[in-house]
């Protein structure tokens, strides 16, 4: 029969014990960190769960303004084609060295997703989500912080693009993405 | 007479590598000046169009620009590229 004070030490010794395996293994260099390896599925579960919670708390209470307006299909498509093609590609392009090599893989942004119901509070909650991922970036993804270089109408005008961006054939692309 | 030429130099770099800085700079866009191919707005007009949809608004507004750009009159700069430099009517976006 175990006391009350030898559980107590039981539970200590193993959490010492499992603090020193996982910084035993942590110093180890064992964990492969090159891109062309996937993590495995306990370390992406924790990665993912964690930018997804940390991205909707953070991007919860930002206010959508109107992306309707022709002028920000320009602004932002002409952004968009300078800054995000490369790894999030546009229409009739499949992939890139880009979008192959990194690490997570950028989603295609050009690719139509299905939403099923409840489609308006979908599209507004992926507008907040977009912009603040387009302002702050996400750590150790590739994806940077555009919000230092460019002020938050310009990223609303990529949020508007990125609305429309998968409706767009290749041609519709070239016209709104020129920069004449 | 050295030191002034490493001056005029460390200027001249410095000018060159700052120059980098305003690379997103919209201004810097319009000076890329290239032409939409509007045979997509042309396959809209003959068929079914919606010329409420933003995106067909955005289309003809952008061939509109560059067909007048083409006959020489382009005496105003494009503002649409502008939206960020505080011109354009979504100036009241407020920072999140």
């Amino acid at each position: 029969m175990i006391g009350r004070s030898g559980k107590a030490a039981a539970v200590i010794q193993s959490v010492i014990a499992v603090g020193a395996i996982g910084t035993g293994y942590l110093y180890s260099g064992v964990y492969p960190v090159g891109a062309d390896v996937p993590h495995t599925r306990p370390v992406l579960w924790l990665l993912q769960t964690l930018r997804e919670r940390s991205i909707e708390r953070a991007s919860r209470d930002i206010v959508v303004p109107p992306l309707d307006d022709p002028k920000l299909l320009l602004s932002g498509g002409a952004d968009y084609n300078d800054m995000c093609a490369g790894c999030h590609l546009k229409p009739g392009r499949q992939d890139s060295d880009l979008s192959i090599g990194l690490y997570p893989r950028p989603p295609d942004l050009a690719a139509r997703v299905e939403v099923p119901d409840g489609r308006q509070d979908d599209d507004m909650q992926t507008a907040r989500r977009r912009f603040w991922v387009i302002k702050h970036g996400i750590k150790a993804s590739g994806m940077p912080a555009w919000g230092r270089t460019h002020d938050d109408q310009r990223i609303w005008a990529m949020v508007a693009f990125l609305r429309r961006l998968p409706d767009l054939t290749p041609l519709q692309y070239q016209i709104l993405t020129t920069k004449i | 007479m050295n030191r002034r030429n490493f001056a005029v130099v460390t200027v001249l770099l410095a000018m060159l590598f700052t120059s980098a800085a305003r690379a997103h700079d919209p201004a810097e866009h319009a000076a890329e000046a290239a032409a939409p191919d509007c045979r997509a707005l042309g396959d809209a007009v003959n068929g079914p169009m919606d010329r409420n949809d933003p995106v067909i608004q955005a289309m003809m507004k952008q061939c509109g620009e560059a067909a007048d750009r083409s006959h020489g009159h382009d005496g105003e700069s494009p503002d649409h590229h502008a939206a960020g430099s505080g011109h354009s009517s979504e100036q009241d976006v407020k920072a999140q």
